[in-house]
């Protein structure tokens, strides 16, 4: 597939909005900007980059992206850091120090930072600045719910935050007392992305009888990385409830990232909960399996998200997009994403989940208007051409060429 | 005298693009009391920022609550008097953010003086100061008529409407009016468009709104003129 130029999403955003990227970024023309996260593959962070790199360089940003590489026991490292920051009890040990700063030393010396912007990506790599410091604005780029950080953790990490000229963060909640400025972007999605893109539906019924699946009964989909912070084993005992009364099928839809080597663990307790019932599919599908993730969620009846923690919660935005109501738990970006009544329903329990699916599996009408709502929704507020707008904004900031 | 579709301004109106991030600052507040405190405290960017930003952000359809003091009343600590009393402050009519500020610290404290306990927000609903960075860019659009100034309005982002409807009254002292309404009185006269774009009492339209009630206006005194 070609990849998708600017101009094609005045069709869908308006071409002013395509017009003001362009005068924006007309004041960095050449500038060159390297962005450096931890994974190619797998997980909101690199979709996002994949995307964005190819339109900042259509605007006149020569965006280059760089990843960095590390051992197992690394990844096991930063997975720790990453469930630490979302306010789990885990121990820092002295052996995992040594091992982020160990792999973070080694990749400074192997990445090429070169760049009149360095942002770095998430904590894997965020003590790169530490080792690789440039006479450039450097600027962390924080994905995750930080706003209640295992305290041992936070003060590791901290001093290596301090050393960058700005921060950013999803949610305002998540901003830290830090030395620079802050600044809040919400993430986004692409709506020409395969994951997002239109489908027929002789396609999405091509898709759905490939796992088993037909549009007869309703469906209930919760589409994200089997992590137990995005509680598939919550999701299974509300579709338990809900199945005492009501009709429907629930579909667990995840896939493994390659800096997650909890996942595994945590698929395993999901199939061992959903064990018996025929009216739950667990489906474990590769890192590309865009087309059949959005046929998914096209077909489901309501879409769920119940997360505990979740640094933005995109497939949320994926969901709504597709015109879906979405039920979602009240955490991080999802509250900012999920109105009551308006596009959804947020929830804090697992009976509030059942109570809300059977809402809306009773009253279709009304998923409808809603769902629609919250494309709407979307189209203003997550779409990637907002998010760039905000990425041409913070340069602008940061290299004090806006004045 | 020449109709007013048919007059051409010696000056362009010329329209900014308005873009800008959210800067959070870390700070939180968990009940009224260390609100009125931050409040006491912000810099006047984070209360420009809470007090008229809140404009821009996204909203769904109809809003109750024009500032982010009040929304967070109304729904963090599920106070409906104060999120009135803090929705009924207009900081248009503040002659500077100090004046607001002043304001502000009012409302709270004599809501507090009031009650014999300090509301609190449940656990994940404090509030959290921010500030706001933001560049008024040239833009590619001039109107050089008022069927122009019709047709762009129409067209342009509605950041762009709120620098120079909003955005507008807080530049000059003194000058409480919108830089539509200036360039209209400057290039044409005195003429009732002007008195009715400054008559709008924009505090309760979203800018969708705005923007409509705007062309709204302008249709109407290019039909009379020609009539």
């Amino acid at each position: 597939m070609k990849a998708p130029r600017l101009a094609d999403y005045a069709e869908i955003v308006g071409a002013e909005r395509i017009a003001v990227l362009h005068r924006m970024a007309r004041r960095l023309e050449g500038l060159s900007v390297v962005m450096i996260n931890s994974t190619r593959v797998g997980g909101g962070v690199a979709e996002i980059l994949a995307r964005q790199l190819p339109l900042l360089n259509e605007l006149g940003i020569r965006a280059r992206w760089e990843v960095m590489e590390g051992t197992p026991e690394f990844f096991d490292v930063t997975k720790a850091m990453h469930n630490a920051l979302q306010g789990s009890a885990v121990e820092l040990t002295p052996a995992r120090r040594d091992a982020y700063i160990d792999a973070n030393r080694r990749n400074a010396g192997r990445l090429d930072l070169a760049a009149d912007v360095v942002i770095v990506h998430d904590p894997q790599p965020a003590a790169l600045v530490e080792f690789a410091r440039t006479p450039v604005p450097w600027v962390w780029r924080c994905h995750i719910d930080a706003a209640r950080p295992n305290r041992a953790w936070w003060s590791f990490l901290r001093p290596f935050v301090a050393l960058y000229d700005a921060s950013i963060f999803s949610m305002a909640s998540f901003a830290r007392n830090l030395p620079h400025p802050q600044y809040l972007i919400q993430p986004a999605i692409d709506p020409l992305a395969p994951k997002n893109a239109p489908m027929e539906p002789h396609e999405v019924d091509a898709v759905l009888a490939r796992f088993g699946l037909d549009r007869s009964r309703p469906l209930i989909v919760q589409v994200s990385r089997f992590d137990r912070f995005k509680d598939p084993l919550g999701v299974i005992d509300a579709f338990r409830l809900v199945r005492r009364r009501d009709d429907a099928r629930l579909v667990l839809v995840g896939g493994s990232a390659d800096d997650d080597p909890e996942g595994a663990e945590v698929l395993r307790q999901v199939r061992r909960a959903a064990e018996g019932n025929p009216d739950i599919l667990v489906l474990d599908l590769p890192p590309d399996s865009h087309r059949e993730i959005n046929a998914l969620q096209r077909a489901a009846t309501v879409v769920v998200q119940k997360s505990l923690r979740e640094g933005f919660g995109l497939t949320v935005t994926e969901g709504l997009w597709k015109g879906r109501p979405v039920i979602g738990g009240a955490a991080g970006g999802i509250v900012v994403q999920v109105i009551d009544h308006q596009t959804g329903f947020l929830v804090h329990s697992v009976e509030g989940l059942a109570y809300r699916l059977r809402y809306l599996l009773n009253r279709p009408q009304l998923a409808e208007e809603i769902g629609t709502r919250g494309r709407e929704f979307v189209r203003h507020h997550f779409l990637l051409t907002r998010h760039l707008r905000d990425w041409l904004t913070l340069l602008l900031a940061v290299t004090r060429r806006g004045a | 005298m020449m109709p007013l579709r048919e007059r051409r301004a010696e000056a362009p109106f010329r329209f900014c693009d308005y873009e800008g991030l959210a800067m959070p600052t870390g700070q939180r507040a968990s009940n009224l009391r260390e609100l009125l405190e931050i409040v006491r405290n912000a810099p006047l960017e984070a209360l420009h920022h809470h007090l008229y930003r809140s404009q821009l952000r996204q909203r769904f359809e109809a809003w109750d609550f024009p500032n982010d003091f009040a929304s967070w009343a109304a729904i963090a600590l599920e106070d409906r008097v104060l999120a009135e009393k803090l929705s009924a402050l207009d900081p248009f009519a503040a002659t500077n953010l100090e004046a607001a500020r002043r304001a502000l610290e009012d409302v709270m404290e004599e809501h507090l003086d009031g009650l014999t306990f300090v509301p609190w927000g449940r656990p994940g609903a404090e509030f959290h100061l921010s500030s706001g960075l933001y560049f008024a860019l040239p833009g590619d659009r001039e109107a050089w008529t008022p069927l122009e100034l019709r047709h762009h309005l129409a067209e342009v982002p509605l950041n762009s409407l709120y620098y120079h409807f909003h955005e507008a009254r807080l530049r000059g002292p003194g000058d409480d009016s919108d830089d539509f309404s200036r360039w209209i009185e400057g290039q044409f006269g005195q003429l009732p468009l002007v008195d009715a774009f400054r008559r709008i009492d924009f505090f309760f339209y979203g800018l969708a709104e705005l923007r409509a009630r705007l062309i709204g206006l302008l249709d109407q005194a290019l039909v009379e003129d020609d009539g």
